[in-house]
């Protein structure tokens, strides 16, 4: 019996402008195993960003339950909530979010060091070789591609040493085969240090590079075996 | 003057003290919660998770701690499960060995009473067939001691990756003949790669067996080199049968074998070795195929490190 450190039950967001109700998420039951590494695939605005979101602690459901290893997150406070994402979560977006005049070494350090956290600098730079990031790193993301700010990135997401990586749209903004790189690397890293991943993704080709693929189309999670045959 | 120097001095020292007294008691107390959980830990006793109450050194200290027992508790898990594996796979090989030194003997016995020497030539020739087929689980044998953890050393070199490849190929060149199968390769003669040439080459090779082994007579394989912006992409694409989706990430795993081929050769670990050989070499594999179209194998082995 595999450990689930991910479970939503009937997970429910509700959107309210003016008279209209939006819903982003209308009862999800979503579960992800210890070291899984899951895709969801879906089109924009079906409520991909929002499950992400609620399983990261970044947002509260309207209705339902988020149980991450373990925790109940609607039990946590917001100071809580900052905890559990320090801790527990690592994040990857589309955009890099990267300080423009710290270098790429800082810029990664940046967050163990505002978390007063010991910087483990053989780690570090186990990561920077690994994204073959090495000779760079003392480079301006301004210097660097978008493919190499992604992998900085990236580092930083996972210098914290997270149980759980959340990649939301991680290559939206890199070339096919780029993107397909990227995500082999997390794809790697995450394996190698035990970690789930959750990669968010509207490209079916990336998709198809994890264990299973999750399908959601307007807040609901399409029937189980869609993961087969994946439509655009 | 002097008495508030001195009540101030009393003060600050009465101070520094009760500071001293509440550092000792939070040490302490550290050390206790530390000792308790390591204790519960060396009991095989898995810690669960608290939720997130403050942010102090003990509440970050302990979710380390969690997720050490967690992993501790998969790997156990894991390692009882392929002893288990293991064990089934020994007794299957020396029940299948059982077999052919049955039929030796048989034909042996047979022979003696034989004298025609076409049916003796008949006899020889099975009993080579059942030799063969001795060899194979003995070699699979070999090749499961392989799996002792620490027995593949990878030495990276920067060499030609067209040598490696040759060594795969030159390997399965005789059997795809037998069936008629034909091997294209496209690459890059100068393209030097940092890798493990041998190990690389068993890899690669236990793949291009797999595709020899199930692409019919007749068919084709290709093997495409391309270099990308962060790995070198080895493709083996062959016209062999395909692989059902819901099957295509268990593959990989150790004796995993496709339950239509329960009878023919092999244990199934073939291409858990090769992931095992990329993946220590800070590479990956993927599959990608469609049943009764063939499948592609990609192996990506990265440009730098």
């Amino acid at each position: 019996m595999k450990k689930m450190i991910v479970q939503t039950q009937a997970l429910k967001k509700y959107y309210h402008t003016g008279n209209q109700t939006v819903k982003a998420l209308d009862g999800v039951d979503f579960e992800v195993a210890e070291r899984e590494f899951v895709s969801i695939i879906g089109k924009s605005g079906s409520g991909k960003s929002t499950l992400l979101h609620m399983i990261g602690g970044l947002d509260t459901p309207s209705s339902g339950t988020v149980v991450v290893d373990g925790v109940n997150l609607e039990a946590l406070n917001s100071e809580q909530l900052a905890l559990f994402r320090r801790r527990k979560v690592g994040f990857v977006f589309q955009q890099y979010n990267l300080i423009p005049d710290l270098n790429v070494y800082d810029n990664i350090t940046f967050p163990l060091e505002l978390d007063g956290a010991p910087i483990d600098r053989d780690f570090i730079q186990e990561l920077l070789d690994t994204l073959q990031l090495s000779d760079k790193r003392d480079m301006l993301p301004a210097m660097l591609s978008g493919g190499e700010q992604q992998r900085v990135a990236i580092i930083r997401a996972l210098a914290t040493k997270p149980a759980i990586i959340l990649a939301d749209e991680p290559t939206g903004n890199l070339d096919v085969s780029t993107s397909h790189d990227v995500i082999g690397l997390l794809k790697i890293l995450s394996r190698k240090y035990q970690q789930t991943l959750i990669v968010i993704t509207h490209d079916s080709d990336i998709a198809q590079m994890a264990d299973r693929i999750v399908q959601i189309e307007d807040g609901k999670i399409l029937a189980k075996g869609s993961d087969c045959h994946v439509s655009e | 003057m002097i008495m508030i120097i001195f009540f101030a001095s009393v003060c600050i020292a009465g101070f520094a003290l009760w500071k001293c007294a509440c550092l000792k008691h939070d040490v302490y107390e550290y050390t206790a919660q530390l000792d308790a959980a390591i204790d519960r830990m060396l009991k095989n006793d898995a810690l669960q998770p608290i939720p997130y109450e403050k942010d102090d050194l003990w509440g970050k200290i302990f979710d380390r701690l969690v997720r050490l027992s967690q992993l501790y508790t998969h790997k156990n898990l894991e390692l009882s499960e392929e002893k288990h594996r293991l064990k089934e796979l020994v007794s299957d090989i020396s029940h299948q060995t059982k077999t052919p030194i049955a039929n030796i003997k048989l034909y042996l016995e047979m022979m003696e009473d034989e004298r025609d020497v076409d049916r003796n030539q008949d006899y020889l020739k099975k009993m080579n067939g059942q030799v063969d087929k001795l060899d194979f689980l003995l070699q699979s044998m070999v090749k499961m001691s392989r799996l002792e953890t620490g027995t593949i050393r990878i030495q990276k070199q920067h060499v030609p990756l067209a040598d490696t490849l040759a060594m795969a190929i030159g390997q399965v060149v005789a059997q795809a003949d037998q069936k008629n199968i034909q091997i294209h390769v496209q690459y890059d003669e100068q393209l030097r790669l940092n890798h493990d040439k041998k190990w690389t080459a068993e890899a690669i090779f236990n793949i291009l067996d797999n595709a020899v082994k199930y692409t019919n007579a007749g068919g084709n394989i290709h093997v495409v080199v391309c270099r990308q912006e962060l790995f070198t992409k080895i493709s083996i694409a062959d016209t062999g049968k395909g692989i059902a989706p819901e099957r295509q990430a268990t593959i990989f795993t150790r004796f995993y074998r496709e339950p239509e081929v329960h009878d023919e050769e092999g244990i199934g670990i073939g291409l858990y070795l090769a992931r095992e050989i990329i993946t220590l070499q800070n590479g990956y594999i993927e599959v990608q195929s469609q049943v009764g179209r063939g499948s592609t194998f990609m192996i990506y082995l990265p440009n730098q490190g």
